[in-house]
């Protein structure tokens, strides 16, 4: 489709749009769960092997189209004083690793004598993901005791926290000795970012609703009952995501290109469409209701969360009235000036749940998006040294202006550092004044070095080419590498100065997690938050039934608890 | 002479840290990653090499001495070799058929192969790069090692063939089997890139604490 007119990176790529990013239909989880439909796959649990102390090991098979992975789980005794969502945490309640192929006795001992180790042992190229996880305690032992008693836990209680266990990494791409993303090249439905890692943490919730269910029934015996249905898809896997998820945007600059591009190019399609149909209206109005209701029940301690979800809900209720009142969506290129009247009267937020939401009934316009989402950065990585500096120069002012343009003299432009920890190579941010280790600064400091190259620009021979500067400059070398990047990748780069004491690695976080396919964002500082993934999914056992896609909430909070405020 | 086992990605990310530690700069620490990547995943020894590179005395603007412009006629001066990186990504940045092949003796010669492979599959060109005694083949398809592998460093020509000697190795990407010794002083390396843990720092963090359960 050719003319469309994407939103241009200066809008987009800005901290404060991408911290608002809601998950789509092109989201990773989303991706995954309707491939596994799509292509009939069939999951079983071959093995569960767990102990009345709910300590053992269980596995989950998942088979379609030529292919075979395998969930192995370990449940674990850990001791409360234990228990932490930090990297640097040693033993966790349940550890995970996804499987390529089928798992034997001796890979299950292999793995036995690793996996429970996560970063401290090794795994081998047959392993995708690793992976563990922690209970949320207080839900844990609420939803234990009322099935073991045979009466079913609170909703209220449940739709509080929203899970029974939260992962506090899920390990990929080759760590730990895990295989190569390349491994994966080609596979049908497993060929894409992260698809392995959501597909493991899918799996991880399966386990997780068993395990609460065995240990109901080894302390209640034949009086225990089972999770309902609805209280069991309210519940997804939560998720403690800090600062080590932050860097990858930035080290990672063609791959977040690839992904924002399809998430534009979705929005461009939709938004050329000349006209609705009772189909898509009738869709959109759906996802639109689901998303009032979960706005209302979206909670957050945190003073900018509070904030945001305050403009979400009177967001939520102008659009209601717009709807209502002026019928858009039965004018002509209905969705792009439903998209424009959002960018004159919503909030930030309330602007990318629109152009989320307007996604949503278009499947079969812009589905195939996901499939581009992949990249091969190898590929990507060599630099032009044909390049003159004067097109340098050229290039770096119209890619980099909003770089160049800042005044990295002032006090709070240069306060933080980011830096990696030597306890467990935890990534973490400092105040450049109060810390010490900022010679051993991480780079992401980009606009400052675009500043620095452009410096070094203004005093060189602009009729040398880049080979011939970066002999002398290899300080420049990574700049110059990315703003080659740039030139073809538009969405490469986030345009604010990332050193700056404002900055909300928050914002970060977000964008890569609303493309992960999580909800209900729940900031606990400006540096780590909790999510939930898979809320309102099916399992494995009910994978086929219903409508695609017809569990996914939008504008984030649980169904249980907008349930419960739509009957008060 | 014990082997450990390692991810490409863990190759990668492990010789980019290692070269940052080692005080190349940020850019040319990405080209040592990149390449110790690509020489593995064609079975070359690209973490031996890394490791023997960051080890030796040698001419690099990185490092405070001169950069190799061989196209200029310079050369490595009191027994330094010039930097392999930095020959590496002299090549990596231009046809390397009209970069300048004189340059001497090259420190970890082998890396020039990363740049070699790179322009074979973009080009579908095939290059040799020979070294006393042996070379390796870059082709779009893959590799081959002729005869010895080279010194630590080694004077280095690169020619263009008309077609490659088979078999080639493709390119794999299951972990590698590297040297443990190797690998450790690549991850002491990189560990300069660490900032030490101070009860500060950990309680300013990064994240979720025990406070938070």
């Amino acid at each position: 489709m050719t003319g469309l007119s994407l939103r241009p990176p200066q809008q987009v790529m800005r901290l404060s749009r991408l911290g608002s990013a809601h998950q789509t239909r092109l989201s990773f989880m989303r991706v995954v769960l309707r491939g596994l439909r799509r292509g009939g796959w069939q999951i079983t649990r071959p093995l569960w092997k767990i102990d009345a102390q709910g300590v053992g090991r269980a596995t989950y098979r998942v088979a379609g189209q030529g292919q075979v992975y395998t969930l192995v789980a370990f449940a674990h005794d850990l001791p409360p004083e234990q228990r932490s969502d930090r990297v640097i945490a040693e033993s966790w309640d349940a550890t995970f690793a996804l499987v390529d192929g089928e798992v034997s006795e001796d890979d299950l001992n292999r793995l036995a004598d690793n996996v429970p180790l996560q970063e401290a042992g090794r795994v081998s190229d047959r392993e995708l993901v690793l992976s563990r996880a922690n209970r949320s305690v207080r839900l844990w032992d609420h939803v234990v005791e009322r099935l073991a008693s045979g009466t079913q836990p609170d909703p209220a209680i449940m739709a509080e926290v929203g899970y029974l266990m939260r992962t506090t990494a899920v390990y990929g791409s080759g760590k730990f000795g895990a295989a190569d993303h390349a491994a994966l090249s080609g596979r049908a439905l497993m060929d894409g970012p992260f698809r392995a890692e959501m597909l493991a943490v899918w799996l991880i919730r399966a386990f997780v609703r068993d395990l609460v269910e065995h240990m109901a029934r080894t302390r209640g015996g034949s009086a225990a009952v089972p999770l309902a249905r609805d209280l069991a898809e309210s519940l997804g896997i939560g998720n403690s995501t800090g600062l080590g998820m932050a860097p990858f945007l930035v080290n990672h600059p063609a791959l977040l290109d690839a992904w924002i591009t399809a998430r534009e190019t979705a929005l461009a399609r939709v938004c050329a469409q000349d006209a609705s149909t009772p189909e898509t209206r009738a869709g959109f109005g759906a996802a639109f209701d689901g998303a009032c209701a979960n706005v209302a029940g979206w909670h957050s301690a945190h003073p900018l969360q509070i904030a945001k979800l305050d403009a979400l809900r009177e967001d939520c209720a102008r659009l209601s009235a717009y709807l209502r009142t002026d019928d858009p969506l039965g004018a002509e290129q209905p969705w792009a000036a439903l998209y424009s009247w959002s960018q004159r009267h919503l909030s930030v937020e309330g602007q990318e749940l629109v152009a989320a939401l307007m996604l949503e009934p278009h499947g079969g316009l812009i589905d195939d998006l996901a499939e581009k989402m992949g990249v091969d950065e190898m590929a990507r990585h060599c630099l032009d040294g044909a390049v003159r500096l004067d097109k340098v120069q050229r290039d770096l002012r119209a890619q980099y202006d909003w770089a160049l343009d800042l005044d990295l003299e002032q006090p709070d432009a240069q306060a933080r550092f980011w830096y990696v920890s030597a306890a467990k190579q935890e990534p973490r941010l400092g105040r450049r004044a109060q810390e010490l280790g900022a010679e051993l600064e991480q780079p992401l400091d980009i606009a400052r070095a675009a500043q620095a190259l452009g410096r070094a620009l203004s005093v060189a021979d602009l009729t040398q080419c880049v080979a011939d500067f970066v002999m002398t400059h290899p300080e420049h070398r990574r700049m110059l590498r990315r703003l080659h990047l740039n030139r073809d990748a538009p969405y490469s780069e986030i345009r604010d100065n990332l050193l700056d004491d404002a900055i909300l690695p928050l914002n970060m976080l977000r964008l890569k997690l609303a493309f992960f396919g999580a909800t209900r964002f729940d900031p606990r500082s400006d540096r780590w938050l909790r999510i939930t993934m898979y809320q309102g999914a099916p399992y494995p056992d009910d994978l086929h039934d219903g409508a695609e896609d017809a569990w996914v909430l939008h504008g984030g909070a649980a169904p249980g608890r907008a349930g419960q405020i739509a009957a008060e | 002479m014990t082997l450990t086992r390692r991810s490409l990605s863990e190759i990668r990310a492990t010789a980019q840290k290692a070269a940052r530690g080692a005080g190349c700069c940020w850019g040319m620490a990405e080209e040592a990653g990149f390449a110790a990547r690509l020489l593995e995943a064609h079975d070359l020894a690209g973490v031996a090499t890394v490791d023997a590179l960051l080890a030796a005395p040698r001419a690099c603007a990185c490092a405070g001495g001169v950069a190799p412009r061989g196209g200029q006629g310079e050369r490595a001066g009191e027994g330094r070799a010039l930097c392999g990186l930095s020959v590496m990504a002299r090549l990596s940045d231009g046809d390397p058929l009209q970069c300048a092949s004189n340059w001497g003796e090259v420190a970890g010669p082998l890396l020039l192969a990363g740049a070699l492979l790179v322009h074979a599959q973009r080009t579908g060109r095939i290059f040799e790069l020979s070294w006393p005694g042996g070379s390796v083949i870059c082709a779009p398809e893959g590799c081959r090692v002729m005869g010895a592998l080279p010194a630590d460093r080694a004077a280095v020509s690169i020619q263009l063939l008309d077609a490659a000697p088979l078999p080639l190795v493709p390119a794999r990407c299951d972990g590698r089997a590297v040297l443990a010794s190797a690998w450790q002083r690549l991850e002491d390396l990189a560990a300069r890139t660490y900032v030490p843990e101070t009860e500060a720092s950990r309680a300013a963090g990064a994240g979720p604490d025990a406070a938070s359960q």
